[in-house]
């Protein structure tokens, strides 16, 4: 029949991965970007972005090479089984941990904006149990929540974009290039906005036409990167450097001070706010989703819904775990100049070396 | 068991089976010159045609099969064949020798005739139950277009439907459920368009059904739907032939049942609860217009109550300042928190809609003046309600009205409380939660194996085709292929030729 086979397109894969990738990060990563490079924030995204399409790039042509097989699946054959297990677990450990820091994150966020009474707990209680509700129902029903999600997510935030681009004063901007000082570094660091490029690893075995995948997802990285960069040069625009930099969440500030046509919502940070609620449950949804079937995939036992139910008992504990915001940043670079880097960048490029060098998986 | 070949025997075995049934009608009487034939007819009274059973059976018997030559001194050899042959003026006749059987048509509305010194009878289609008539529409009106119903009767059902789609490709399977009602089930298509796989899977569920007695098609509808659990429904009821018709052109399957004056189309995706059957016989503008403003009054059905709590309770300050003093001002005397104000102002509407329904016409308008204005205007009055909150629920109330299903409605009315729980609990957070989970059952939902968002979600599946034919109506020369619920090579619907096309410019 024509649903529920598990299986996506290659369309439906790009409006995920959008999604996966956008999330949270979007509110204060123009803040993030201009501590490295200051006016020049935006430069320093662009480079991100080029490294998020080389991450792109090696998970899929790692991926191409086993295009049915699981994660688990294609490292046994590359490496040795127990070598597979260990990576598997670490994976999804780490995609753990990430998800933790970004709910806490998006829970400090909606704290302030939103539900300043409400128990922080509460709130990763909400998210994680709506994410792992839909993360139970497998990924074809991930694909196309996504679908409905997209337009209700972009449509508003491109409109009101499109009225903040004219109000901003671009002379903040300038010099523009005059030096490249913390361009590199920035690129490096702020390409962790990507992370979830790493679900490339993962999606092969969930594709009608595997081969489409890295076409695909190099473009979205692109689209995506482009979007991050436009956000960030508008914010900049309108507070200059210094000012994104003092700001805690700076895209919400810059929503708020927006005067729209013919608006009766008196504070559109709130109602952006709201909408990114959908966004970061598509991140923390896949997040979920993919650590479950990792896990599941290394033990090989038992249903995905536990597995689910699992993870995200995992990171609701290591969501409250940190003592504070500054806490959670610190844990975020670790992971980022470690693990994250590593799954990104190091294993799929290994693997595609010893892969390459002992002739496994379908030729390109 | 069969009957036997000596009339007395076989009438004592039919009188036993329906013993103190007072309705089963017998008449004995001999047939022939010489009178030396036994017949007895059967039937139940008012379930069979007097008419037909009186001038076409008995009369025929008891006079024409007297005088009428050859005589019956040469027939009496096969007395059996020439009553079939020469004497009984209908078309429907069948042999039948098991007494189950006999019974079974004589419940349906059959005649059964006996003869002397044959071990089977005739069963004489002579179906004439007392009905209604085919009158207009009456939950489904529609201000252009034919103003016929469905009535109880199933054989006027499949007609009107027939009617339509003058076809040999439309199939009618019929089937019964019901071990004690033995209820007629057709199953409508046209083979040369519906899914085969879908088809079968109809067929498949009706035939697993096993229950004592269906008395409406609401019952085929619970027992064969995929997700019980889901306050949405999966499958689709109409009461008007012109959508069901409609409905089997383009590729979906109706189920008909007898004793019900509606129709089952399926399978059913959410967008086709939003179609209106003159939504095609008026123009494309103007429908466009309205097919938006029902997914538009759907979303206020589902959300304003919620998103109302949100905005008053958590967030005022998203509301411009004079809207949020008029709120607070409104609030200000009432005793109950925003929450319970709105579900008891609902359950109050909710009340007055069931009440206004299983009353009179007359007196249900009384309901609506006595709840609306009496009731809605003391509340107000005593501090007990504000008056936003009337209108929050009037307006919701009014939404619900402008969508074309009721069922839908109903899935509505009780997901609305869930997220007026959340919206209530934890603002537009919670409400933001409320939709989601709202959203990811509707996806995960199927119908015989459509995804039920389609086309919002898998559109490709289509070639995005079935967007013409969503929230916006595009014109119809422009709908040339039918939905997904076609076969694959049953597409094409429309093909407007090369020249002298008015709607291309050559």
């Amino acid at each position: 029949m024509l649903s529920l086979n598990d299986k996506i397109t290659a369309r439906q894969l790009q409006i995920l991965a959008l999604l996966d990738i956008f999330g949270a990060n979007i509110i204060y990563l123009p803040r993030e970007a201009s501590k490295f490079a200051g006016q020049n924030g935006w430069a320093a995204l662009g480079l991100a972005s080029c490294a998020a399409i080389v991450y792109v790039w090696l998970a899929t042509t790692l991926g191409r090479k086993f295009p049915n097989e699981s994660f688990t699946s294609y490292c046994g054959k590359i490496t040795t089984t127990y070598a597979a297990k260990i990576l598997t677990i670490l994976f999804a450990l780490k995609i753990i941990i990430n998800v933790s820091s970004r709910i806490r994150l998006f829970a400090e966020i909606l704290k302030s904006a939103l539900l300043v009474n409400t128990p922080i707990n509460v709130i990763f209680f909400g998210i994680l149990a709506v994410a792992a509700f839909g993360a139970a129902k497998g990924y074809e029903t991930r694909a196309r929540v996504g679908e409905i999600l997209f337009p209700l997510i972009f449509a508003p935030l491109a409109f009101i974009f499109i009225f903040a681009a004219f109000e901003m004063d671009y002379s903040n901007l300038l010099p523009v290039l005059r030096s490249t000082e913390g361009l590199a570094s920035g690129g490096f660091f702020l390409s962790e906005a990507f992370v979830g490029v790493e679900f490339a690893l993962l999606v092969h075995p969930y594709l009608t036409k595997p081969k489409r995948a890295k076409k695909a997802l190099i473009t979205v990285t692109a689209v995506t990167g482009a979007l991050m960069i436009a956000v960030t040069v508008v914010t900049t625009a309108k507070f200059g450097a210094y000012g994104v930099k003092r700001e805690m969440w700076p895209v919400l500030e810059m929503m708020n001070s927006i005067n729209l046509p013919a608006s009766f919502i008196e504070r559109q940070d709130a109602l952006v706010a709201s909408f990114w609620i959908i966004s970061v449950f598509a991140n923390v949804n896949a997040c979920l989703f993919f650590s479950a079937t990792l896990m599941k995939d290394a033990v090989k036992k038992g249903k995905a819904g536990m597995y689910v139910i699992g993870a995200a008992a995992l990171a609701f504990i290591a969501a409250g775990a940190a003592a504070n915001i500054d806490k959670v940043y610190e844990i975020k670079s670790f992971v980022f100049k470690t693990f994250d880097i590593a799954f990104l960048f190091f294993i799929p490029a290994a693997l595609l070396i010893i892969a390459k060098t002992r002739k496994l998986g379908e030729k390109s | 068991m069969d009957i036997s070949e000596k009339i007395d025997d076989s009438i004592g075995m039919i009188e036993l089976k329906f013993k103190d049934c007072g309705d089963l009608v017998r008449r004995k009487f001999p047939v022939g010159e010489d009178r030396n034939i036994e017949v007895c007819v059967f039937y139940i009274d008012m379930m069979a045609s007097r008419d037909v059973v009186e001038g076409s059976i008995i009369k025929n018997l008891m006079i024409f099969a007297r005088n009428a030559p050859p005589k019956f001194d040469e027939l009496k050899p096969d007395a059996y064949m020439g009553i079939k042959d020469g004497v009984v003026t209908t078309a429907e006749i069948e042999d039948e020798s098991d007494l189950d059987k006999l019974c079974d048509a004589l419940l349906c509305g059959d005649t059964v005739i006996l003869v002397d010194g044959f071990a089977k009878g005739y069963v004489v289609s002579t179906k004439g139950y007392p009905n209604r008539g085919v009158s207009a529409a009456e939950s489904e009106v529609a201000l252009q277009g034919p103003k016929d119903s469905f009535n109880e009767l199933f054989r006027v059902n499949s007609a009107l439907i027939r009617r339509r789609i003058r076809d040999t490709n439309l199939k009618l399977i019929q089937k019964r459920v019901g071990l004690r009602s033995k209820t007629d089930i057709g199953i409508m298509y046209l083979e040369d368009v519906a899914r085969p796989d879908v088809v079968r899977m109809v067929t498949e569920r009706i035939d697993n059904i096993n229950i004592d007695a269906s008395l409406d098609c609401g019952y085929i509808e619970q027992l064969i739907e995929d997700d019980w659990l889901s306050p949405f429904p999966q499958i689709q009821t109409t009461e008007r032939p012109d959508k069901t018709a409609s409905a089997i052109l383009e590729g979906r399957v109706a189920i008909i049942s007898d004793n019900s004056p509606q129709a089952l189309l399926l399978p059913s995706t959410f967008g086709v609860f939003f179609q209106a059957s003159d939504d095609y016989y008026q123009r494309w503008g103007i429908m466009t217009f309205t097919r938006a403003l029902r997914y538009a009054a759907g979303c206020v059905a589902l959300a304003m109550p919620a998103l109302y709590l949100a905005a008053a309770v958590f967030h005022p300050s998203m509301l411009p300042m004079p809207l949020t003093f008029k709120m607070a001002e409104a609030r200000r005397t009432t005793p109950l928190p925003a929450m319970f104000e709105v579900i008891i102002m609902d359950l109050a509407f909710e009340l007055i809609r069931e009440a206004g329904i299983r009353l009179p016409n007359v007196i249900g308008s009384a309901i609506g003046i006595v709840g609306g204005i009496i009731i809605g205007q003391a509340a107000v009055e005593a501090g007990l309600v504000s008056p936003i909150v009337v209108i929050i629920v009037a307006l919701t109330a009014i939404c619900s009205f402008a969508i074309p299903s009721v069922s839908l409605v109903n899935g509505y009315r009780l997901s609305k409380y869930w997220l007026v729980l959340l919206a209530g609990c934890f603002g537009l957070f919670g409400f933001w939660l409320g939709v989601l989970t709202l959203l990811i059952h509707l996806v995960s939902l199927k119908s015989f194996g459509i995804p039920y968002m389609f086309p919002f979600s898998s559109g490709e599946l289509n070639g995005y085709d079935d967007i013409k034919d969503s929230v916006i109506r595009v014109p119809l020369f422009m709908m040339k292929k039918r939905p997904l619920f076609a076969r694959p090579g049953g597409e094409m619907r429309l093909n407007p030729p090369e020249t002298g096309n008015p709607h291309v410019k050559e």
